[in-house]
């Protein structure tokens, strides 16, 4: 019981991870129409930006992290304006799309290991003795990932059904042609999807770093069978669909992998695969709801 | 001399698993990523045919082990690539496409790579297993010696793969895979069945991707996860996109440049080569970069797809179309202008197609509702109807792209309501789209050429016994061309089918059916997107077909004057159900169709 509670408290904070990860990758995925293999690679770049801000450059905590994360939206953005849309103009399709995705999450994983080294490091949030919350053992840095994680899904779940940035963003991700000619300007849209998109890959490397001991450029390499996972299960594209499936397949991992620790990933794995065989809308929306739809 | 050695074998390795990557993704375009799994079943499958049962005090550990004499080992490595192929095939090609197969191979390889990895007693789990034996080890002198015969080893394999590529590509079957990359629904509408052809090309290409891992194997004499890892699909699918996908010499090029122009290159640069981690980093980074610069610049590749040609036969003159394409039975029919202002639901004894009582329902929406119709043998039957009255629906359930819900459906007296529509169109119906769907990046020619059944569409006569299927070949060029001068395109036969004028892309629709002698024709909008001064020249072809090859024509068209020269039958959709039937005139008059529509 004792373990079962302290792998449900794990299961929380990794959901936490998860949510803010996951929802970033599947916005890109339903509104950009695109697979960001190099999701996880810049996830890993933020935690070692704000390594070196915090830690070399002696900045204060909150102004590193701000610095890094914009700097993660920011390169987005770059990425989006400079390398996927021109392709897109030329008539690159998909799967080279996923090529190039690919291949640009290598340069900056190796990017990485060619200007940081292979060393590692931690960043400390807040202090690392656990507080006993009724049977849930959690370190006060592990509440700070939880309410951080509360935080983003909540303001993004304000931006996107109260303000019309949201349903701008919403109509592209179902129909970029109508949008466009219903007077959206969908490449304005598009670059700030990519942009919120980076913001959140940029706070997801950074609380992952928060709750590992050990950073270094393989750690959130690690993390990309799962958000895969989370993005399939919740339905591509389906934002609220990925937080569902992040809090269902946190915790499922976590208790299975009491039993063996390569479990965890297997769960995630082979829902992902079921939800695709079977379900391919995903497991929280109707059958009609189609591909990519409703953010 | 030995760094020649080991650069050549690390080529022709490497270039195997690209042909096999090239068929699949080049040639069918099938984003299968799954083929870094078959690479590494074959280099387990050789390592535990061949290393012997594992030893109690030796430090690796896997559950299987048994020595057998040289080739056997490899043969088992191609045919366990070959299942697994089959396997991942029959569980994903018939419901997987696009973004969603890429996707669940890449979540088929980390959880096999995550298994492999993660449990010791298996495979030898993260450490792998080595002390692989080397095949020919006996004829060598010293190990010089040996790196040579083991490069002439590989290469043979490799020129023999190359050489299959090469037949395969250009056989009947490699024309048909393409026009199935091109455009699959129109490749069915044609009677070619895209299960059986990405089954056939998918295991070959599984054969390739584990012949390739078994000779790594044994090269290196060990297998870990490592060179089976997602990071690997990266350098293969680079290096035949950099090539020039569906090109096999494209595939040898992108392999020299990726694996040994970068991969060698990298140790030229003084600031790089002393260190062993950086090199491996700037490496994948210029991997990387080069492919983006060939998207950029070059999407083709460095050698592109090559066009087919074929030598302008001799004996081509106006109009060689054989005499037997008019069906006896079909040569006296005088087309019969319907006359009966009322639809009887029994089917008339010379239909020729006929449904009953056919419905198809999206969510909540009755597309189409209880309808049925019957067409006779010989006639070019029209369909109207307002937009959104089902029209396409019922065309797609007719020539089966779509599944009726209730009712049935009759074809040359053979039911045919279950059949999936290649079935439909192998029976001698064959069907146009609303939106028109030749194979873009086939010439015209070829696309004429695909059309027909072919002897040599099957993988066995294709690649190997290319004099059975010459003759035929021959035989619907001469057909082709002829077909082409009657429709005014011959003059375009060398040009890509995507480059064409709307009109003349239909002119190319039409007369590619016509390559498969069609009892019936069945023509979604036929004039939709057409030049008007081309309309005249569509509907005189059609007239034509239809009165000298006796082809029945059943035609769903907007445009009133059109069926008005075409259809002495017009049936009337309204609301999913077909409510009238008569000439124009008399439907002009109809109470119900001018309400519809008015309404």
């Amino acid at each position: 019981m004792e373990l079962f509670l302290e792998s449900t408290g794990f299961g929380l904070v990794v959901a936490s991870i998860l949510a803010i990860s996951s929802v970033g990758f599947t916005l890109q995925w339903g509104v950009g129409k695109f697979i960001n293999l190099a999701y996880v690679g810049f996830m890993g770049l933020a935690a070692y930006l704000d390594h070196t801000f915090s830690q070399t450059l002696g900045l204060e905590f909150w102004i590193g992290a701000a610095l890094s994360i914009l700097a993660t939206g920011v390169l987005m953005v770059l990425m989006n304006q400079f390398l996927i849309q021109p392709l897109v103009r030329r008539g690159v399709r998909f799967f080279d799309l996923l090529v190039v995705g690919f291949g640009i999450g290598l340069i900056v994983q190796y990017a990485i290991q060619a200007i940081w080294g292979t060393d590692f490091f931690s960043i400390s949030v807040a202090g690392t003795t656990p507080l006993n919350l009724g049977g849930l053992k959690l370190t006060p840095s592990q509440l700070v990932v939880i309410a951080i994680a509360v935080a983003v899904m909540l303001l993004l779940h304000l931006l996107l059904s109260r303000t019309d940035l949201g349903r701008a963003i919403r109509a592209v991700s179902v129909n970029p042609t109508l949008a466009q000619s219903c007077g959206v300007r969908v490449s304005y849209v598009l670059n700030v999807s990519w942009f919120i998109s980076g913001i959140m890959c940029g706070i997801a490397g950074l609380v992952l770093a928060f709750n590992t001991a050990v950073f270094n450029s393989g750690t959130a390499i690690v993390y990309f069978p799962y958000i895969l996972a989370a993005a399939m299960v919740g339905g591509i594209g389906s934002a609220y669909g990925a937080m569902a499936a992040a809090a269902l397949l946190g915790l499922l991992s976590e208790w299975v992998a009491l039993a063996s620790p390569y479990f965890g990933v297997m769960v995630a794995l082979i829902a992902a695969g079921l939800v695709a065989l079977w379900r391919p809308q995903g497991l929280f929306r109707s059958p009609m709801a189609g591909l990519g739809g409703s953010v | 001399m030995s760094y020649a050695l080991t650069l050549c074998s690390y080529f022709f390795i490497n270039l195997i698993l690209i042909l096999g990557v090239n068929l699949q993704l080049g040639l069918l375009g099938l984003p299968n990523l799954a083929f870094i799994i078959f690479l590494g079943a074959g280099a387990y499958t050789v390592a535990l045919f061949s290393i012997g049962p594992a030893q109690a005090d030796s430090l690796q550990h896997y559950f299987f082990g048994t020595t057998l004499p040289f080739p056997i080992p490899l043969i088992l490595a191609v045919l366990v690539g070959m299942l697994l192929a089959a396997l991942v095939g029959a569980l994903l090609l018939k419901r997987m496409r696009g973004h969603y197969l890429a996707i669940i191979t890449l979540i088929l390889v980390l959880s096999t790579w995550t298994v492999v990895n993660g449990i010791p007693g298996f495979l030898g789990g993260a450490n792998g297993v080595y002390g692989i034996p080397q095949p020919f080890h006996s004829l060598a002198s010293s190990p010089n010696a040996y790196g040579l015969i083991f490069v002439v080893y590989i290469a043979v394999l490799a020129c023999l793969c190359f050489a299959f590529n090469e037949r395969l590509f250009r056989s009947p079957l490699g024309r048909t895979a393409r026009a199935i990359r091109e455009n699959e629904n129109a490749a069915m509408a044609l009677g070619k069945d895209p299960y059986r052809i990405r089954m056939i090309v998918v295991i070959c290409g599984g054969a390739m991707a584990a012949l390739s891992g078994a000779l790594l194997a044994e090269y290196i004499t060990l297998w870990t996860p490592a060179p089976w890892s997602l990071d690997e699909i990266f350098p293969a699918v680079g290096a035949m996109i950099i090539g020039g996908r569906g090109n096999n010499w494209g595939a040898a090029a992108g392999t020299l440049v990726v694996d040994i122009g970068i991969g060698q290159g990298i140790s030229f640069l003084p600031a790089v080569s002393s260190d062993p981690g950086l090199s491996f980093a700037v490496q994948w980074i210029l991997e990387g970069l080069v492919l983006v610069a060939f998207l950029w610049f070059r999407p083709a590749g460095i050698i592109p797809e090559r066009k087919a040609r074929w030598p302008v036969p001799v004996l081509s003159g106006p109009a060689t179309i054989s005499p037997g394409l008019v069906r006896p039975e079909d040569r006296d029919t005088v087309v019969r202008p319907g006359i009966s202002g009322q639809l009887t639901t029994d089917v008339a004894r010379d239909a020729i197609l006929s449904c009953e009582g056919v419905s198809v329902s999206f969510g909540g929406i009755h597309a189409v509702d209880n309808a049925s119709l019957s067409v006779q043998r010989g006639s070019i039957t029209g369909l109207i109807g307002p937009n959104g009255a089902g029209k396409s629906t019922l065309v797609n359930v007719l020539s089966g792209h779509l599944r009726s819900q209730t009712g049935r459906v009759m074809f040359d007296t053979a039911d045919t309501t279950t059949l999936p529509s290649y079935r439909v169109a192998q029976r001698g119906m064959v069907r146009t789209f609303q939106l028109s769907s030749e194979f873009p990046r086939l010439t015209v020619l070829e696309n004429m050429m695909v059309s027909a059944d072919h002897v040599g569409a099957s993988l066995w006569t294709g690649v190997f016994r290319r004099r059975r299927w010459k003759d035929r070949e021959y035989e619907l060029l001469v057909r082709a061309r002829g077909l082409l001068d009657e429709f005014g395109l011959l003059a375009l036969a060398d040009e890509y089918a995507g480059n064409l004028s709307g009109g003349q892309k239909r002119l190319l629709e039409l007369a590619r059916a016509l390559m498969r002698d069609p009892a019936m024709l069945l023509l979604d909008e036929p004039m939709a997107g057409v030049a008007p001064s081309m309309v005249d020249r569509l509907v005189d072809q059609i007239l034509d077909i239809n009165r000298r090859k006796g082809v029945t024509f059943l035609i769903v068209e907007h445009d009133l004057e059109v069926i008005d020269r075409l259809c002495p039958t017009v049936l009337v959709m309204i609301q999913g159900r077909v409510m009238a039937e008569g000439n124009l005139q008399q439907l002009r008059e109809d109470e119900r169709v001018i309400e519809a529509y008015l309404s």
